[in-house]
């Protein structure tokens, strides 16, 4: 696209072919060469996975576009055609002046000094924003929803309205944040924030409050730039820092960590999934907000953009699931693409997490051979292996398909998914209660 | 409108691109030059050539310049568009994935 208008302004004539999936990247570029309007030709995403007979076919279907776009046969040359404005950017807040931002940054100043976050600057908060939190969602402010027995610490309605303005949230924020909270087996979950193995809680978001919150399900899902995503992963953190006690190196005692314990929250793109949600599949109405919480390592890309058959596509997100690390329950977060492959051939979602599952694992003669095999049972995995146990042996990571979370997300313009191994298949899913003043 | 606060973004200061018309256009490509770029991305060489050949076929285009951009994320290098100019009537491109 780039390429069209540098050459377009070097004066020949060109024309560039797009997949459809790239046209927002696409009129982004034309605006930015100030060639707003400048057309294109598209054709149906992907290419890189096509025979030649199948390229050819599509070059067949373009080419009057093609042409068209060259001028061929023309009269006289389309002129780009005009592309509404962007929207007016907001005023700036009244009665600014140096003075005032200069005692906006001490106030952010004394959070860093007090210990209070999560190492970036947080919103501050008075008595009024808590209150207003607390009363949109219409509940006790002293009800405990989390307590760390062992630490003596709890989770209020409370401590987390403060948690959630801090990290920058809006109130119709709050309740997902809640659905979160509530969702958490105390004695269990709260034991693995403070884990060596420094596990991150992701969340993933159904439902329609997708998009009444705007929340990210699409291109660059698990980065940054989305304020919900970004805004409610980064509360339960500040939950766990200052309500919980938890932090880093004291109680969190997360050898390494991971970039996820910032903020881990993704939505799935149900409009894209060839399946069933996630919530639907857990046993809610399709029309339910949900969130589903689990503990995540981190993240392990399968870049696949050239496999044509299912069993490819899912034997190399199985391979990737099966290194050696201590994984018994993984969130696979299939992209589009993928997902629309393998649909298109009769996979259903439960056809995948068994594939998967039956394919998840290592023969034990990896194990042994990099020190994982102690006493006839395998480290971290906890397999059992009893002694006698062949070396040949194919020892799956997991006891069932269910520990196997299959969520649609990302952007439809690469063959690409995402592994998220846990520790243990541990995830809970809970609806999003509607704030009392709202009803639905 | 306020001015205390320090606008962030790179894009408003960076310097303005020149009008943009498009360049002329030839209403028959019999006996012409046209170039094929492509960005590198798999297959994008496939649709290319095919497009190349049904343009030899069907329209009369004399001559084809296949070339591949130097790195598909970064735009075609001023050199290379100087080239393809000179040496082309019209060019097709094509981003792959």
């Amino acid at each position: 696209m780039a390429d069209g208008i540098l050459l377009e302004r070097h004066g020949v004539p060109a024309a560039s072919i797009l997949t459809d999936a790239f046209t927002p990247s696409g009129n982004a570029m034309a605006r930015t060469m100030g060639a707003k309007g400048y057309r294109y030709a598209v054709i149906p995403h992907p290419i890189s996975n096509l025979t030649a007979e199948q390229c050819r076919e599509r070059a067949r279907a373009v080419l009057p576009d093609v042409l068209e776009i060259l001028g061929v046969g023309a009269e006289r040359p389309a002129a780009p055609a005009p592309a509404p404005d962007p929207a007016r950017a907001p005023d700036e807040p009244a009665g600014l002046t140096g003075e005032r931002i200069r005692d906006l940054q001490r106030i952010v100043e004394y959070y860093f000094e007090r210990g209070w976050t999560d190492g970036l600057p947080v919103v501050p908060v008075s008595e009024d924003t808590v209150c207003d939190f607390v009363d949109y969602v219409g509940r006790d402010p002293e009800e405990v929803i989390l307590r760390v027995d062992h630490l003596g610490t709890v989770c209020t309605v409370r401590l987390a309205a403060v948690a959630a303005a801090m990290a920058g949230c809006a109130r119709e924020h709050f309740p997902v944040l809640l659905a979160v909270l509530d969702s958490f087996q105390p004695s269990v979950d709260t034991a693995l924030l403070q884990s060596t193995s420094g596990q991150a809680v992701m969340v993933t978001v159904n439902g329609p409050i997708r998009r009444e919150l705007g929340f990210n399900s699409g291109a660059n899902v698990f980065g940054p730039g989305h304020r919900a995503n970004a805004v409610v992963g980064r509360a339960i953190r500040l939950v766990v820092v200052n309500a919980l006690g938890i932090r880093s190196g004291e109680f969190d005692q997360g050898t390494q960590g991971t970039p996820g314990k910032y903020c881990f929250c993704i939505a799935e793109n149900e409009e894209e999934s060839p399946w069933e949600p996630l919530h639907v599949e857990r046993g809610f109405p399709a029309g339910a907000s949900v969130t589903t919480a689990n503990f995540a390592r981190g993240t392990l890309p399968v870049d696949n953009r050239s496999g044509t058959e299912p069993e490819q596509i899912l034997l190399n997100i199985a391979d990737t699931m099966s290194s050696t690390t201590a994984s018994r329950g993984c969130a696979v977060v299939m992209g589009p693409e993928h997902a629309h492959l393998i649909a298109s051939r009769g996979w259903s979602k439960q056809d995948v997490r068994r594939f998967l599952w039956e394919h998840w694992g290592r023969r034990r003669e990896d194990l042994r051979r990099f020190g994982l095999v102690h006493d006839g049972v395998t480290a971290g995995h906890r397999l059992s292996a009893p002694p006698g146990t062949p070396d040949e042996e194919f020892l799956r990571f997991a006891e069932s398909p269910d520990a196997i979370l299959l969520i649609v997300a990302g952007a439809r313009n690469a063959g690409m998914t995402t592994i998220v191994p846990m520790i243990r298949p541990l995830f809970h899913s809970r609806a999003v209660q509607d704030p009392p003043r709202r009803g639905r | 409108m306020g001015s205390v606060l320090v606008d962030p973004t790179g894009a408003s200061k960076g310097p303005t691109p020149g009008a943009f018309s498009l360049a002329p256009r030839r209403r028959d490509l019999a006996g012409t030059t046209v170039g094929l770029l492509a960005n590198t991305k798999y297959n994008s060489d496939t649709l290319l050539d095919a497009i190349g050949e049904l343009l030899r076929e069907r329209y009369g285009v004399a001559r084809l310049v296949a070339e591949r951009k130097p790195y598909f994320g970064r735009p075609l290098p001023e050199e290379m568009a100087t080239d393809l100019a000179s040496r082309c009537d019209a060019v097709v491109t094509a981003i792959g994935d």
